[in-house]
């Protein structure tokens, strides 16, 4: 059996560039890690709303996800 | 192609929040409320102070609280392995979509969650004092910020091996060299123990309380469950990304069926 008889074309994986991916991860990047810094250590350690409610509110995330807490 | 594969990621690490809120529903809270009595025991029985009022209900907190917690964290991280991948997919031989999304998954769970936690482990409530947070929440971070200093020098090591050596011998030394980087910094940073523990002669000295000492049952079931929860987060969010980035990325490619079936009217002709 001829191994060449008709070749598909392999589809190229597309790369994204450098160019493309830069100002995404700068800016979503950031506000992602924001998301995490919110349940992970806002009214914790430091505090950038004040109070006390999003420390009480995502408590039982906090402790199960690993951060630490109190 | 950076904005459709990073609301794929956000899906799936929603998905990836409804399960990872389910587990620690399910094997999370037992832990967690019993970690909870053991401080009012405390509190009342033997310092004989008043509890802290909550401004939230433990109710709340193990529902709507802990489910806000779950989503919130599994989107945040859905969106980051979206990211990651658009920079690694189609690199260094990474040309099929489900197995890197699994990589990055798996990479991601060792690098962010388990190496620092084995140095820095997850408590329950009642364990911490109230005015090392600052310092514990630092080193934490920073662990986590040491870790993936180290993927990353593992991943440059990788990408370099790749043209000079077989892909089995890269992976092993980019692996190796991860775990150089981590036992240097496991060494360097400081250890925290604040697991209250009385004192026994001999054995071990009192630790934030020499009367009274942690249910060691309860924090291995707490730890197990935290361990579970992330396990579930980055697996489902691997999966479900690599599902959604294979039909973006890699749309009706020639399955083996398609291709025979070419092949045997070419030949056959």
């Amino acid at each position: 059996m001829s191994t060449n008889a008709l070749v598909l074309p392999e589809a190229k994986p597309i790369t994204i560039s450098v160019r493309e991916l830069l100002p995404w991860a700068l800016f979503a990047g950031f506000l992602l890690l924001l998301l995490m810094y919110i349940v992970g250590v806002e009214q914790g350690a430091t505090s950038l709303v004040g109070g006390n409610y999003v420390h009480e509110w995502v408590h039982d995330a906090r402790h199960l996800l690993g951060f630490p807490c109190h | 192609m950076v904005r459709r594969l990073l609301i794929r990621g956000l899906l799936a690490g929603l998905l990836a929040g409804l399960f990872g809120f389910g587990v620690a529903k399910t094997i999370g809270e037992t832990s967690v409320d019993k970690a909870i009595a053991f401080g009012g025991y405390v509190e009342n029985n033997i310092h004989h102070e008043a509890p802290e009022a909550s401004f939230v209900s433990r109710s709340l907190q193990s529902s709507a609280g802990l489910g806000t917690g779950a989503l919130i964290y599994g989107i945040a991280l859905g969106g980051i392995t979206a990211l990651v991948f658009a920079g690694i997919y189609g690199r260094g031989g990474l040309t099929k979509a489900k197995p890197a999304a699994a990589l990055v998954g798996f990479v991601g769970f060792v690098g962010v969650y388990l190496a620092p936690v084995l140095k820095y482990p997850a408590n329950p409530p009642s364990i911490g004092q109230a005015d090392t947070i600052g310092r514990r929440t630092a080193l934490f971070v920073l662990m986590i910020a040491c870790s993936i200093v180290g993927l990353v020098v593992a991943g440059v090591v990788w990408r370099q091996l790749l043209d000079r050596t077989s892909r089995w011998n890269a992976t092993v030394l980019a692996a190796l060299t991860y775990i150089v980087v981590l036992i240097v910094v496991y060494v360097v940073f400081p250890g925290v123990n604040e697991v209250p523990q009385a004192a026994i002669p001999g054995v071990t000295g009192a630790v934030t309380d020499a009367t009274v000492t942690f249910p060691p049952t309860v924090l291995w079931q707490f730890r197990i469950a935290s361990l579970a929860i992330q396990a579930v987060l980055w697996a489902t969010i691997a999966l479900a990304f690599g599902f959604l980035a294979e039909r973006l990325l890699e749309p009706k490619r020639p399955t083996a069926e398609t291709t025979r079936e070419f092949d045997l009217t070419a030949t056959g002709g």
